[in-house]
């Protein structure tokens, strides 16, 4: 089995994109998440196919991690608005007001 | 000829309205997004609209570099993707179609099966039931169960009651049916709900006694229909050997008496299928139906048993869904009005602003709150699978039992809710962030069965490369092809 090792930097990648992004690859290979002592990610993938390649696989697992990492931003921008349109559709309070 | 609007005391905007500006004046609405393929995502937002977005546009939105003066951005804005300060309205409506789209929930429960019966005159190696032979009356629903049944039954909320009478083959304890019938129409004259009654059957115990009470009560029957002859016979096989002939004369007598578009039927997908998509699509216009739902094995019951669920892989059953949609679509265009269903469904989902309240594609999920099942024994399921499920042993499902259990007492128990709130997708791993979410479910009973836990381990889910499969599908039709997007818009 092949395996893909990974050194992230926190202030580009939030922790919570490459868990994300770890956890959809998920059928396809097994992941060690570890902090390292300089505050990066240390990240090991460990194919569970036989036949896979460590170009594709770490391809495939950056190309979700920018996904992830563009969810993380939306997130984070949309949650107070996400809060109010879900307190007024189900309150029938005007939001504008 | 009305004149011009007036917005903010102006009938234009003024020039610099109009004039190039960065993104960094608006502000981004809650969306989900998932690859539709390697140059394009579909961006759903926070009420289910859906736009397809290049993935430089996508990153462009969100770093707020995206040109306010282009139309994508207009098209973002119409749409409810993003505000500026010139679209006050926004989210006041945006609550009010997310509001619509869960207007469904305020309901509670609608659907009702009863389990009149597990006997059945069929021997299909795919039922999902777990069928008893024709002669075995011990499980027959006792009429002290019926009468809880119903009061347990109207206790719900719901405007509209299905009252759905499933087996086994329900017409062969059709005298319990019609006992039913009565009973919840006399109660109804209080209750004042509107009630629809419909019977599964194969129609082979069919009568003209039956169709006769069918007219009478406005019942709607429900049938299977698998293909050709060929196929139909060899996936549900009877003494006999005459299922096709039993079910086509069936067809055509209860049209004769209830009318064309009083009953409808239901196609089960075996590995003999795969090879005919064309084959089961003309023999159900040639029966002249104008719609057909490719239905893929469910894991539950005699399908696990006979080992029938695992002779084929979600991957082929995919193929066969699209090259069947492709011919349907091709049958539109030469004028053949068929749809298929399940696709229609996910549709009305994908562009109109209304629920569904289809079970398998509701988060939280439809189970005990959009339909639960009375067992012919009494017991009561969250939905027809988890008594499939139970057939075979497994009770991880059941919600109580009619002579023991109050409404309150299954309706309030922590089988039904923690189930129902680990199935809110909105919370899911996986699901919580992926664009198909507003149209998607996560059905826990199939997640049980395959990987015995109830939310599931999605990137493993064939529920949920299905339906992101069938999803992708769909949207493609869409965007690339014209004339599918046309003939898929009529299907609404």
């Amino acid at each position: 089995m092949i395996e893909v090792m990974l050194t992230l930097s926190t202030t580009i990648y939030r922790l919570a994109a490459i868990k994300k992004a770890a956890y959809r690859l998920g059928n396809r290979c097994a992941a060690l998440i570890e902090l390292t002592t300089d505050g990066n990610v240390a990240l090991k993938l460990i194919s569970k196919r036989i036949g896979d390649s460590t170009q594709s696989l770490e391809a495939d697992f950056l190309t979700e991690l920018l996904d992830q990492e563009l969810r993380e931003t939306i997130a984070e921008e949309t949650a107070p608005i996400r809060n109010l349109l879900l307190a007024q559709a189900f309150s029938g309070l005007a939001a504008n007001e | 000829m009305s004149s011009l609007p007036i917005i903010k005391g102006q009938r234009f905007h003024n020039l610099d309205y109009f004039r190039r500006r960065s993104g960094e004046n608006y502000r981004l609405l809650p969306m989900r997004f998932i690859a539709l393929d390697d140059t394009r995502y579909v961006v759903t937002n926070f009420a289910g609209e859906l736009i397809v977005l290049l993935r430089e546009t996508m990153q462009q939105l969100v770093r707020h570099e995206l040109d306010t003066a282009s139309p994508i951005y207009e098209e973002l804005l119409a749409r409810h993707f993003v505000l500026d300060d010139d679209s006050d309205v926004a989210l006041g409506l945006l609550a009010i179609k997310y509001r619509t789209k869960q207007s469904l929930l305020a309901n509670f429960t609608a659907l009702f099966m009863f389990v009149v019966s597990l006997r059945c005159d069929h021997s299909c190696p795919y039922c999902q039931v777990s069928r008893q032979s024709a002669d075995r009356h011990a499980y027959d629903m006792k009429p002290e169960v019926v009468a809880r049944a119903i009061d347990f039954m109207f206790r719900s909320p719901s405007p509209t009651i299905k009252v759905e009478f499933q087996g086994g083959e329900s017409l062969l304890n059709f005298g319990l049916i019609e006992q039913i019938v009565a009973e919840v129409n006399a109660r109804n004259v209080v209750e004042n709900r509107e009630i629809q009654f419909v019977i599964a059957t194969n129609l082979a115990p069919l009568t003209d006694e039956i169709l006769t009470f069918c007219r009478e009560h406005h019942i709607f029957l429900s049938t299977s229909l698998d293909g050709p002859k060929s196929l139909h016979n060899a996936n549900r096989p009877r003494p006999g050997g005459d299922s096709h002939e039993l079910v086509e004369h069936g067809i055509q007598r209860a049209r004769e008496v209830l009318g064309h578009d009083q009953i409808s039927a239901l196609m089960t997908t075996t590995a003999e299928s795969l090879s005919q998509p064309r084959a089961i699509v003309d023999e159900y216009v040639r029966l002249g139906f104008t719609s057909i739902f490719l239905r893929p094995l469910s894991p539950y019951g005699f399908a696990v048993k006979t080992g029938a669920v695992g002779r084929y892989t979600v991957d082929q059953w995919l193929d066969f869904y699209r090259e069947t949609l492709g011919y349907i679509i091709e049958l539109n265009t030469q004028g053949v009005p068929i749809r298929e269903e399940y696709t229609a469904l996910l549709l009305r989902k994908m562009l109109t602003p209304y629920p569904t309240g289809y079970v398998d594609l509701q988060s939280p999920a439809g189970i005990g709150i959009a339909g639960i099942v009375f067992n012919y024994d009494g017991d009561i399921y969250a939905s027809d699978e988890a008594r499939m499920l139970a057939e075979t042993g497994d009770r991880r499902f059941r919600l109580g039992n009619l002579i023991n259990d109050s409404y309150e007492d299954v309706i309030l128990s922590d089988t039904l809710l923690d189930t129902l709130s680990q199935t809110m997708t909105e919370g899911v791993p996986m699901c919580v962030d992926c664009g198909f979410q507003p149209y998607c479910g996560s059905d826990p009973v199939y997640h049980h069965a395959t990987q015995n836990d109830a939310v599931g381990f999605k990137p493993l889910s064939d529920f949920c490369r299905r339906n992101m499969e069938v999803m992708r599908q769909i949207i493609r039709l869409l965007e690339d092809d014209p004339q599918s997007a046309e003939i898929l818009n009529t299907w609404l």
